[in-house]
């Protein structure tokens, strides 16, 4: 088939002329810039070849001069003469007459065949589009239906209590041991008694730092004194004598280095050394030592509270969703933990290896059903569709989120619970499926691509036909219920 | 490095005390012409003082000259006076590009390189990559006696006794390979960028093509760079195939944007004034369904018939074995996602040989990495990475003095 090309004519022009051309041989004729590129051209080639065409761009599509045939050239037909005909024998008609019955009866059971027969899919692919939209959904425990209206579906308020038990290894440090002990020599040297109660702090001489108690109470007597007459007369001579006591004592402080050997002086608060000494003068003070042992620290405590909160949470809410029926829903984050009782057996800084905390809490959430999710989203979706456009339900393509917690509200008793919830689908424009099958039916497949390539939104389709006819035959079929048509988006 | 052609040579004639650090660049393109102008700063890092774009209106040389000036004139109003310095791009479909490799023995292996030999390499090579590029321009318009010019030349790599050198000048050896990036183009249109010139009362410093400041610019961040550079412009689609930092070879073919600008207006019976309005509208979804989808399927539309044209360019280019896998986007066409979509999606590539399945790239301002950051954060800037490539032609005129200087 021959096309006229203009010289201003865009390649892009010419490849669709090509395309929409109905012959699978397509010559180009006149002059144009871009077919004055060999690459232009190249393009022009690969192009229709594409279409299954071949395209004749002439001698760089100079118009042919080509004259038309005049109809005479065109051929003249003999005349028929079919006055013959009358005049032949009845054995001749037969003859020619039988086979043509056959032939007609042949021909007409093939006409059937064709017009019945066939049957056809068409595929229609609609280009789609997202619809998203976030609708916030209230579950009321109090409600016995949906309310689209107001967005309310019914809930269940469900609860557990439950107990757990965490043991922890303990991380913090003390120190633990022996406190040194020995005896001291109290002297009194003063005019009264000294007393001394248990408890009473000394303090080494030589440290400040290091400090021991008295075991027991103490009384030390005061120091006495005693006048004897000269042996030559001349006068007296006066004797004093301090009160001495022994005592026990005990370092403040586990560790070696309250162990001291003897001879060391301690001083009692408020007493000075001259009035009472205090000394080990007869044996060193021993048996002090120390060693790290693990204790409960506050980290320890904090980190059992911790792992104890993750871990009863999620045994909760395992518990609740065991008492889940049908397809109720919990909520992510909806979970209320309230605790009910929390035992340590340690208590920080506490000498132990291991930490245990016993924990029970009550859970409670406001379950919902899905299907009554889908129950009130679905209408409230399809009052957003824009006009035109339908909502692709063939393949159930609501995508329904689960519903997103907000937060809990109480009102007139009840524990109302607020959703989001996001619903996607795809929305196409509005078909008429059996409009359509109407219009192609029996009708040639160009006329059909031409019908189907008018029809908005459509992003492709495919036409397939049983059984395979030459081309002169190929039509859609006759009778519209031979015509399977669907719809598909991209 | 950019040498130009000796009739461009008197254009050149350098100031010794120039301070010069300004210039404009001129992009012709097949439906608007756009200009730039740039300066110089501490850096060495150029600036965009301005930038002009207008809408051809016509095809003839009429209507170029009135966009350039309309453009020009945009360009360089921010700073209210002349520049002397033009760098002028040449359309992309009509530059010849090429990269000729050459191995030469030295008769004396052991005196150093001197700077005659390599102008005697340089034009053996120009030479042979003459008379090769004559033939294929005469191929490809039909037209044997159709007479072309060297733009520019570039060396793209170069080894002597198998190492690799940045510059040949003063080393030994024995055998040389050169590989010499040269570009050509038809007289005539040097000959129309000395006109535009002369109306804007500039010096035609230097004539080149953006395919080619594109690819330097990847270049001298990746020496090795090998990859496809597809300019999708409003009327031609160009490509470049660049291998080892060089430009093997370019096609273009006569199809871009402005089919599917064409397509909407048929389809939804605008003027072609308002479908730049509606195809802002369509990439921002601000169309209501109806319109989008027509405008969609006008775009889909042409589109289909760009990337039958992209796969024909592919498989024209000769003595490709292998393709680069990377296939870099410029030009309107990069800034309208359903070229890159569909690049993505569509199993275009299946006839060609790629290394690998093909990965597309955009490439943004940011890739031009010798621009301040005025232009590479400057919204209105966004997509003219080819325009402003070109400044890198002008800064390379400037480190070698060339930049002829203000004329006032």
């Amino acid at each position: 088939m021959e096309i006229p090309i203009n010289p201003e004519d865009s390649l892009f022009a010419l490849a669709e002329k090509i395309r929409n051309c109905r012959e699978e041989t397509v010559s180009l004729v006149g002059t144009n810039v871009a077919l004055t590129n060999k690459t232009n051209q190249m393009f022009l080639v690969e192009f229709a070849k594409k279409f299954r065409k071949t395209v004749i761009l002439g001698s760089n599509t100079i118009p042919t001069n080509e004259t038309p045939h005049s109809p005479a050239e065109q051929g003249t037909a003999p005349v028929k003469d079919d006055l013959g005909v009358e005049e032949r024998s009845l054995k001749f008609s037969l003859r020619i007459l039988i086979p043509l019955v056959f032939i007609s009866l042949g021909l007409g059971a093939l006409f059937a065949l064709w017009w019945f027969v066939p049957k056809a899919t068409v595929n229609i692919m609609l280009n789609s589009e997202v619809l998203v939209k976030n609708i916030e959904v209230t579950v009321d425990p109090a409600s016995n239906g949906v309310d689209i209206t107001n967005k309310v579906i019914p809930g269940v308020e469900l609860s557990v209590v439950k107990s757990e038990r965490k043991t922890l290894e303990t991380t913090g440090k003390i120190l633990v041991g022996e406190k040194a002990r020995g005896t001291v020599t109290i002297t009194n040297k003063t005019a009264g008694d000294k007393s001394f109660d248990a408890g009473t702090i000394l303090v080494l001489e030589s440290d400040e730092n290091i400090k021991y108690t008295l075991i027991e109470d103490l009384e030390v007597p005061k120091k006495t004194v005693s006048e004897t007459p000269k042996a030559d007369g001349t006068g007296t001579v006066i004797t004093e004598t301090f009160g001495i006591k022994e005592a026990d004592i005990e370092a403040e402080e586990v560790g070696e280095k309250y162990n001291k050997d003897k001879g060391s002086i301690f001083l009692i608060d408020e007493e000075s050394k001259e009035n009472v000494l205090v000394q080990n003068d007869k044996e060193r003070i021993d048996k002090g030592e120390s060693h790290e042992a693990k204790a409960v620290s506050k980290e320890d405590v904090d980190l059992v509270i911790s792992q104890m909160d993750n871990s009863i949470k999620s045994s909760a809410t395992d518990a609740l969703r065991e008492k889940l029926v049908g397809d109720q829903v919990i909520p992510d984050g909806a979970v209320a933990i309230a605790t009910i009782e929390q035992t340590f057996d340690k208590k920080v800084g506490e000498q132990s290896d291991l930490l245990v905390l016993d924990q029970t809490v009550k859970a409670t959430v406001t379950v919902y059903s899905k299907s009554h999710l889908t129950e009130i989203v679905a209408p409230i979706l399809k009052g957003a569709i824009p006009d035109k456009f339908s909502l692709y339900e063939t393949d159930n393509q609501l995508e329904i989120s689960d519903g997103i917690f907000l937060n809990y509200s109480a009102s007139a008793g009840t524990q109302k619970m607020n959703l989001q919830v996001k619903v996607k689908s795809f929305i196409i424009p509005k078909l008429d499926t059996e409009k359509t099958r109407d219009a192609i039916t029996g009708q040639p497949i160009p006329a059909v691509k031409d019908y189907l390539d008018n029809l908005p939104g459509i992003a492709s389709y495919q036409i397939e036909i049983w059984p395979p006819l030459p081309n002169f035959a190929r039509t859609m079929p006759h009778v519209t219920n031979r015509i399977e048509l669907t719809v598909g988006h991209k | 490095m950019i040498k130009l052609p000796k009739l461009l040579q008197l254009a050149l004639l350098k100031k010794e005390d120039s301070q010069e650090k300004r210039f404009l660049v001129l992009d012709t393109g097949s439906r608007v012409v756009k200009s730039a102008c740039f300066s110089i700063d501490a850096s060495n890092k150029i600036k965009v003082e301005g930038f002009g774009k207008e809408i051809r209106v016509g095809d003839g040389l009429k209507a170029l000259e009135e966009a350039t000036i309309g453009a020009v004139n945009k360009a360089r109003s921010a700073l209210g006076e002349r520049i002397a310095d033009l760098v002028y791009a040449i359309p992309s479909e009509k530059a010849i590009l090429c990269t000729t490799t050459a191995k030469i023995t030295r008769a004396k292996p052991q005196s150093p390189i001197k700077e005659s030999e390599i102008a005697e390499i340089t034009a053996k090579i120009t030479k042979s990559a003459y008379i090769e590029s004559a033939k294929r321009y005469g191929e490809l318009y039909k037209n044997a006696e159709a007479k072309i010019d060297l733009l520019n030349t570039s060396f793209v790599a170069t080894t002597i006794d198998g190492s690799k050198v940045l510059n040949p000048l003063k080393y030994q050896g024995e055998k040389i390979e050169a590989s010499l990036f040269c570009a050509f183009a038809p007289e005539e249109e040097i000959k129309k960028a000395k006109r535009l010139a002369q109306i804007l009362g500039c010096h035609l410093s230097a004539v080149t093509s953006s395919l080619y400041t594109i690819t330097k610019s990847l270049t001298l961040k990746n020496l090795d760079f090998n990859g496809t550079i597809v300019d999708i412009g409003a009327k031609v689609t160009n490509v470049a195939v660049v291998f080892g930092g060089g430009i093997y070879a370019n096609l273009a073919v006569n199809l871009g944007t402005e089919d599917g600008r064409e397509k909407i207006c048929e389809v939804l019976g605008i003027s072609p004034a308002e479908s730049g309005k509606i195809l802002e509208m369509y990439k921002d979804q601000k169309l209501d369904p109806e319109s989008y989808n027509k405008v969609k399927g006008a775009l889909h539309n042409s589109i289909d018939v760009w990337i039958t044209g992209l796969e024909s360019l592919f498989l024209q280019f000769e003595g490709v074995k292998i393709f680069p896998e990377n296939i870099y986007l410029l030009g309107g066409g990069s800034n309208i996602a359903e070229y890159q979509n569909l690049l993505t999606t569509q199993d275009w590539s299946k006839n060609i040989a790629f290394k690998s399945a093909p990965v597309i790239t955009k490439l943004e301002l940011s890739d031009l990495w010798y621009l301040t950051p005025n232009a590479t954060e400057e919204p209105s800037l966004k997509g003219e990475t080819g325009t402003l490539s070109l400044g890198l032609a002008g800064l390379e005129l400037w480190k070698e003095g060339a930049l002829y200087g203000n004329t006032n």
